[in-house]
């Protein structure tokens, strides 16, 4: 994939992983030390756009409600804030993040702006047309 | 996003940064007000 790092790994699934693992109680996984890593690297462009677009963060943050790690939350601090600083600066097909949207989620590509501009577009002509008139019969929905 | 910035904020609240925990905490509210206003049905018509 374009977007993969090392040993073809890709993060599209870490926020989610990171986040169920703080439920595991068995120290043979270093949890810390692995989002340690993670966060401390710096991948390239395309690698970050799919970790801009993953709550890690956010499973950081889960994680110390879990273990109230705070030492470890605020020493990442400075990673988390970067990360989201180098994916806003450093690729215009990232300058989105962040609410630039009308909806406020992170597309990674032009194409898929565009996707979103021109559904804004439809959606508002079809708001602005007539719409069908439905009988009070919610189970069918049948038009009058 | 909006997840992401929350967790910053609090992070940088407990670090006693409370600079980057206001820009991230506005961050939060921008993203949550832009995404939840687009999913707002329109009133039922019966």
């Amino acid at each position: 994939m374009p977007h993969a790092g090392a040993f073809n790994t890709i993060s599209c699934a870490v926020g989610h992983h990171l986040a169920e693992g703080r439920w595991v109680r068995t120290s043979a996984i270093s949890m810390n030390t692995q989002l340690s890593g993670f966060a401390s690297q710096r991948p390239n462009s395309a690698t970050l756009s799919q970790i801009i677009a993953v709550r890690f963060a956010d499973a950081v943050y889960e994680r110390f409600l879990v273990n109230h790690d705070r030492e470890f939350l605020i020493n990442l601090l400075d990673d988390l804030v970067s990360i989201i600083a180098h994916g806003n600066a450093s690729d215009d097909s990232l300058t989105v993040c962040f609410g630039s949207t009308m909806s406020g989620m992170a597309w990674k590509n032009p194409s898929a702006v565009r996707a979103e501009k021109e559904y804004q577009a439809d959606d508002q002509q079809l708001h602005v047309r007539e719409r069908p008139r439905y009988c009070g019969c919610r189970s069918t929905g049948r038009a009058t | 996003m909006f997840a992401n910035a929350r967790a910053i904020a609090v992070a940088a609240r407990l670090a006693g940064r409370l600079d980057l925990a206001a820009e991230f905490d506005k961050r939060a509210a921008e993203i949550k007000n832009l995404l939840q206003k687009p999913c707002g049905t329109p009133p039922a018509i019966f």
